[in-house]
């Protein structure tokens, strides 16, 4: 793992967006997020071992997640919004989709070829050490009309309609057991929300995890997801009978507890923590 | 007699939506599309429309019906109702190319499909009972227990898209859809006659708003009951229905709390009362160890407020055209309406074992409706019978909303 992960820093160092350096004015900023799995670069269409506590082998399906609200922050604490680029398919107002599969293997089943793992704005020009996203969609576009949203709001593959909004990150493998094979899906969203969703809708439980990335490179550098990360503390060989399979964010879904917990979030009476799952690169 | 006070709300109900419905076919009049709508009768067109303009909406209302209330953003055409139609019985919106809407919604059954749970197109089973869509205009909440789900066009996004459970399996192939149905003629026609003014129809927007204008016409008024409510044709009835008809009305039995109105429905949305919300009942079916819990993936409206006394609050169904939808109940638990009413005679169903022990008529957080009633043999066989007067054969077999694809017969 360790290696691996030297590696894939390695990998994006040489990524790294060459940001503009002149004074004043606005400066282009790239942030590049690259993910894990099995301590190697995720991929579809090729299997990954050693996956969480059981160590199983996994065949990618899907990972695509909304990231929102980044924020560079300066050494003397001040955050400012990245503006991102409205580039009419990945980003809109505030919120960007990274979409790391290809619509290969397993992953055609709903995957496009398509692939975005780089968030693209502008900051004034300054000094930054840090960064801050929250996974997710913002509670102002959350429960807006999806057949009717611009991209990246319109991908069905991360529509969750019957919770009148969308889910923030989907990872889905298919899992191997000796002979058998199941699948464990990781789908992350508001749940129980009430109210008037074109206006003041309320979502007891709003599921946003909180990234704040303070060892951050200078405010140069890249996001690793640790896709191992999310499952410590989880057997994805198995799951809870009469549950989804894997953690759909049900409030009452026990598989969904540990996971939860390295996002960060409150479950079932747990109080939210620090995440685990993104760190600096 | 309670009846007869409730029909007299029903009449006078219409009288105020007449305004109402002429308002409506005003609007439709002068808005609707780009070319004038124009004053053409409503015609029945051949299923293949021709491309000459948005065809103006009448209303063809049973007699006591207010007229529904329309999204404002999707006024009724005919384009557009022959386009839901097909698409509502079009296989190739399911990812396995043989299960359309209409797979768990068959007309002959009200739009229900006869399986206690519904099946999805992978064979995934839902946790709940598949809902009839007769008169689904009128009410203000779609589902058995989720309170945002206010519209059609946005609710059947669950169906077509939701993979928990899977339905018709379509998360992430709407690309794939689309070249499926641009492919063919029937729907470049459909799809260029219903939504006139756009560049490119094909948009998920314009399916949803499609199937929805299909969904909202499939109005059921024409029973027996009516006839004999309505049209004063007194041998419409049985002796025995007109017997249950009294029991069904009666404080003893105390059914039209949440089987009130024309609709036989706990809440009747149209255009003259547009904030009516659904309330959500529960009627003590379940009350798993004494502790009010309904089974784990059936919460009731619990699911989206979390609190605890909405465990097992469910949405009361209309009952028109209930003789042909069994089985009953959110998750098509009772197999009979003999059974439902024995169910309410007792006040909730005892479970003696296993693990959904427990008896439903204790329930914490059963409804105050729910008090339970005595009734003979004889007597319920009379609900019963009053109950299938509510069958509108008409309704059940009109070709308008019948499968356009199935082979005629003659």
């Amino acid at each position: 793992m360790f290696s691996i992960r030297n590696f894939s820093l390695a990998l994006l160092m040489s990524l790294l967006a060459a940001c503009g350096s002149s004074s004043g004015g606005p400066r282009n900023v790239e942030i590049d997020v690259s993910a894990i799995l099995g301590g190697e670069p995720f991929a579809c269409d090729r299997l990954f071992e050693g996956v969480g506590d059981s160590s199983a082998t996994v065949d990618p399906i899907d990972l695509r997640l909304y990231v929102s609200e980044v924020e560079l922050v300066q050494e003397n604490g001040n955050a400012v919004s990245v503006d991102l680029t409205q580039d009419g398919e990945w980003q809109y107002q505030n919120v960007a989709l990274l979409d790391f599969e290809n619509g290969t293997g397993l992953c055609g089943q709903r995957g496009t070829p398509e692939t975005n793992t780089t968030i693209r704005g502008t900051v004034p020009d300054g000094n930054y050490t840090a960064l801050r996203f929250v996974m997710g969609v913002p509670e102002t576009l959350n429960h807006i009309d999806a057949a009717t949203a611009p991209s990246p709001l319109n991908k069905t593959a991360l529509w969750w309609n019957w919770n009148m909004g969308y889910k923030f990150i989907r990872f889905d493998m298919e899992v191997f057991d000796g002979d058998a094979v199941s699948e464990f899906r990781v789908h992350i969203g508001s749940t129980m929300c009430e109210g008037d969703m074109a206006g003041e809708a309320i979502c007891a439980n709003p599921n946003r995890t909180q990234v704040d990335l303070v060892e951050w490179n200078g405010g140069r550098g890249s996001v690793l997801m640790d896709l191992d990360s999310i499952f410590v503390g989880t057997d994805v060989q198995t799951n809870l009978p009469d549950t989804p399979p894997g953690c759909m964010s049900r409030p009452d879904d026990g598989d969904c507890g540990p996971i939860f917990g390295r996002f960060g979030l409150p479950f079932m009476g747990s109080a939210a923590s620090e995440q685990k799952v993104f760190f600096p690169n | 007699m309670m009846y007869w006070g409730f029909i007299s709300s029903i009449r006078r109900s219409c009288s105020n939506n007449l305004l109402a419905g002429l308002l409506l076919l005003g609007a439709l009049g002068c808005g609707g599309g780009s070319s004038s709508g124009g004053s053409q009768p409503p015609e029945r067109p051949d299923p293949a429309p021709t491309p000459s303009g948005p065809t103006a909406w009448v209303w063809d209302l049973p007699p006591g019906f207010p007229v529904p209330r329309v999204p404002a953003g999707n006024p009724m055409t005919e384009e557009k109702f022959q386009l839901g139609r097909h698409l509502f019985y079009e296989t190739k919106l399911s990812v396995t190319e043989d299960t359309s809407c209409s797979s768990c919604h068959d007309q002959s059954r009200a739009f229900t499909d006869g399986k206690p749970r519904a099946i999805g197109a992978t064979g995934e089973v839902h946790p709940r009972n598949a809902q009839g869509l007769a008169n689904i205009a009128y009410a203000p909440t779609l589902t058995w227990n989720n309170p945002n789900e206010t519209s059609l066009a946005n609710q059947l996004l669950t169906p077509l898209f939701g993979e928990d459970p899977v339905e018709l399996g379509l998360s992430g192939l709407e690309n794939l859809v689309f070249e499926r149905l641009s492919d063919e003629e029937l729907y470049q026609e459909l799809f260029g006659a219903a939504f006139p003014d756009d560049v490119d129809p094909f948009t998920i927007e314009n399916l949803a708003m499609a199937i929805e204008v299909f969904e909202l016409a499939l109005i059921s008024g024409r029973s027996p009951y009516d006839r004999f409510i309505q049209d004063g044709d007194a041998d419409a009835l049985s002796e025995g229905a007109k017997r249950g008809m009294e029991h069904f009305f009666s404080e003893n039995l105390d059914c039209t709390h949440c089987h009130g109105g024309a609709n036989f429905a706990s809440a009747l949305n149209h255009e003259g009362n547009q904030s009516d919300r659904t309330p959500f009942e529960n009627n003590g079916l379940y009350n798993i160890g004494g502790t009010g819990n309904y089974p784990a993936d059936n919460q009731g409206l619990y699911e989206f407020s979390g609190r605890e006394r909405d465990k097992g609050r469910m949405k009361p169904p209309s009952l028109r055209n209930i003789c042909v939808t069994e089985p009953y109940m959110h998750d098509g638990s009772i197999a009979t309406l003999e059974e439902v009413i024995d169910h309410y005679e007792r006040g909730g169903t005892r479970t003696d074992s296993g693990p959904l022990a427990g008896d439903g008529r204790d329930s914490p957080n059963k409804s105050d409706f729910i008090t339970g009633f005595l009734l003979s043999r004889e007597g319920k066989a009379d609900v019963v019978e009053f109950l299938c007067s509510l069958t509108d054969d008409e309704f059940l077999a009109n070709p308008r909303f019948s499968d356009p694809f199935a082979p005629t017969s003659d």
